[in-house]
């Protein structure tokens, strides 16, 4: 091999731009003007594997902001987003966090989508004091709560609850878990185990495996052979089309309960007739259509549904978006720019209606919805429907 | 009994399809010289153009030449970056380019299909019972496929005129260059038949798994463990290497947990890479150790 010594000076060079970019990009802003706008940040997961999780949410608050400065803006001021991706890197989200939370002109900032990010956004929130509206689901986020976080998914808790019940109502008593071998999928284990003694279900088998891998035709043959009554899932995408997948093909027809990841239109595809045995716990906006007017989730659903370009729709992620860009829209309405009364109204937020369900937070509670707005749902023909 | 010949045919399946990969790398790497590490890439968008196809109801055929063409597509522009348009390379830059050819591929993936994923129109799998055993049709049929792509590959190389011409530039580019061999269209045939099995295997790895932008990662570390395993010289045994790493994975999932089956993987690659130099090893210590022994002794 020849050595080139040009292309290290030229590489130490570039790295010197880079340098210089990133100073450049830190310098000063101009303070917030009478009538400046109110800018917003985000953190979200865009690319990756977790795109899934981020994309939905990010378009839903573009559409929200842009639908804001529609109508005028927030009490005369113009919202501007700034969002960053963090291709699901804790490493990058810290990063970008810090780059939003350093300049002065962000009010607040949302995100990120999946709980590590959030997770390592969390003591910077708090440490630089800027409100944080995380979309993560972990427990950890919330409890116990910290001043500047504020969580807007319904907790793993509620929904794996929800499907425990629905199995004691159906007579499931002994089951097989697969939890996906990532942070989302262990945390689940955990919640999951304890759930079930609590509902007094059997946990026979418990499969680990690659949401990314080829197949799970090994686990769902071992977990076959415990002759249990159900399979549950808990697992990043597309580990619940893969258990679904398997189980058509080794011609495994018992009762299937999965969390929401496996609400999208590839889950359908590869579950096909058989997708009316799983039940799937997820929000109401996922069934959108079905949601009645007097229910407290239907303005709120609606409103984002209307923003959509035709043939394209919102889904649970995009509800949770919504929810928490919606929250701060109201906070920063009443208390204006700045991010320590921001916060405060942030916390004062009581009884709002949005997609995902009912907000009430308080000094206690960061947690901010309940188990109400959630739906069990199941497939049918190509479509969601309820399961009950 | 049951649960070993699933698992056995599930690891042959997808072993399959690390066979196909290990293929591409081999022949690549013989004539260019270059570990292509895109190589599941042009798999992965064979998968997801296949299954895409599939689901318009496009037919089989039709989708299989898709899925081709798209891996075609994929590697003369893998090629073209690594190969022509460097100069052949016969150092790590060329790995370098390959490796950023990769996240193209994905990321003109991720713009062409989204973050969606995609399998086969579900139907009713064909079941067919050997003894007390239900096996699904379709990965029987996989492995059939594969076994075919390899002795048409195999034939190529070894009985035709441009098999010979490929051949000869693999082991000596100058001497081959001495008696006419157009060695850089040599390169890109050699691309191109690396293309026309990873379409073949996207096609079967869309029958057995699900498609998605970001499946190359994956696909390319397996096929190239198959491929170092099968010592990255003759495709037969590149292919052989594919179906142990699947077969291994499908027990390690089936007889301890899936998510350990890369770090196993990882662990047997390294034993069967450094057994022939540990075993060279303990043979020279122990003449050594006996020696000592002998001085000890008197």
């Amino acid at each position: 091999m020849i050595v080139r010594p040009h292309l290290t000076r030229r590489l130490a060079a570039s790295g010197a731009a880079v340098a210089v970019l990133a100073l450049a990009a830190t310098t000063a802003v101009p303070q917030a003007q009478s009538n400046a706008p109110y800018v917003i940040g985000a953190v979200l997961t865009i690319s990756g594997s977790g795109a899934n999780f981020g994309q939905p949410s990010a378009e839903a608050i573009r559409l929200l902001v842009k639908n804001t400065n529609d109508h005028g803006g927030i009490k005369g001021h113009k919202v501007e987003l700034r969002l960053q991706d963090d291709g699901g890197d804790t490493q990058r989200a810290r990063a970008a966090f810090s780059q939003l939370a350093d300049d002065k002109s962000v009010v607040a900032v949302i995100g990120s989508s999946a709980s590590p990010a959030s997770l390592a956004i969390k003591p910077i929130a708090n440490d630089k004091q800027i409100p944080d509206l995380t979309l993560g689901s972990s427990p950890l986020l919330s409890h116990p709560p910290t001043p500047y976080v504020f969580q807007f998914p319904v907790p793993t808790m509620l929904r794996a609850r929800a499907l425990y019940d629905e199995m004691k109502r159906r007579n499931v008593h002994k089951i097989a878990v697969f939890v996906s071998n990532d942070d989302y999928g262990q945390v689940s284990e955990k919640i999951l185990d304890a759930e079930a003694q609590r509902a007094g279900i059997a946990i026979d088998d418990t499969e680990r495996f690659d949401a990314m891998g080829a197949n799970v035709d090994s686990e769902v043959t071992r977990a076959k052979s415990k002759s249990v009554d159900a399979f549950i899932v808990f697992s990043a995408d597309p580990g619940s089309a893969l258990v679904a997948k398997s189980m058509v093909n080794q011609g495994v027809t018992i009762p299937a309960y999965a969390d929401s990841p496996a609400v999208n239109p590839g889950f359908l595809q590869a579950a096909g007739p058989s997708a009316s045995r799983w039940t799937v716990v997820t929000t109401k906006i996922d069934i959108a259509d079905l949601v009645r007017p007097n229910d407290p989730s239907y303005k709120a659903i609606h409103e984002l549904v209307k923003l959509y370009p035709a043939g394209q729709k919102p889904n649970h992620f995009s509800g949770t978006g919504a929810d928490a860009y919606n929250v701060l829209a109201a906070a920063l309405a009443k208390a204006g720019p700045d991010r320590v009364k921001l916060r405060q109204a942030i916390e004062d937020t009581k009884n709002f209606d949005g997609a995902t369900g009912v907000y009430t937070f308080s000094p206690q509670n960061h947690q901010g919805v309940g188990g109400e707005g959630l739906a069990l749902i199941t497939g049918e023909g190509g479509r969601w429907k309820l399961a009950r | 009994m049951e649960a070993f010949v699933q698992y056995l045919i599930n690891g042959l399946a997808v072993g399959g399809v690390f066979a196909l990969i290990a293929i591409g790398y081999v022949v690549v790497f013989r004539v260019v010289r270059i570990v292509n590490i895109a190589q599941g890439d042009l798999l992965a968008a064979a998968t997801l153009v296949f299954l895409w196809l599939m689901n318009a109801h496009a037919g089989l055929p039709a989708a299989i030449a898709g899925a081709v063409a798209a891996a075609l597509a994929a590697a003369l522009f893998v090629e073209r970056i690594a190969v022509t348009t460097g100069g052949w390379f016969d150092d790590l830059r060329a790995f370098l380019l390959t490796l950023a050819a990769s996240q193209l591929i994905q990321g003109a993936l991720l713009l062409l299909f989204g973050t969606q994923y995609l399998t086969m129109p579900a139907s009713a799998p064909p079941i067919i019972a050997i003894g007390d055993v239900h096996v699904n049709g379709v990965y029987l049929l996989v492995i059939a496929i594969v076994v075919l792509a390899l002795v048409g590959l195999v034939l190529f190389l070894e009985r035709t005129p441009l098999g010979w011409a490929m051949l000869a530039t693999a082991d000596d580019p100058l001497a081959a260059r001495l008696c006419a061999v157009p060695i850089r269209t040599m390169g890109v045939l050699a691309f191109a038949i690396a293309a026309v099995v990873a379409g073949i295997g996207g096609a079967a790895y869309g029958a057995v798994a699900i498609g998605s932008w970001n499946a190359g990662t994956t696909l390319s570390t397996a096929g190239f463990a198959a491929a170092v395993l099968g010592g990255m010289k003759n495709p037969t045994r590149a292919a052989i290497g594919g179906f142990v790493l699947g077969i291994l994975q499908a027990l390690v999932s089936g007889y301890a947990a899936s998510y350990l089956q890369d770090p196993l993987t990882f662990v047997f690659l390294i034993v069967v890479l450094l057994a022939p130099a540990l075993a060279r090893r303990v043979a020279r210590r122990r003449p050594r150790r006996a020696a000592r022994a002998a001085a000890v002794a008197a």
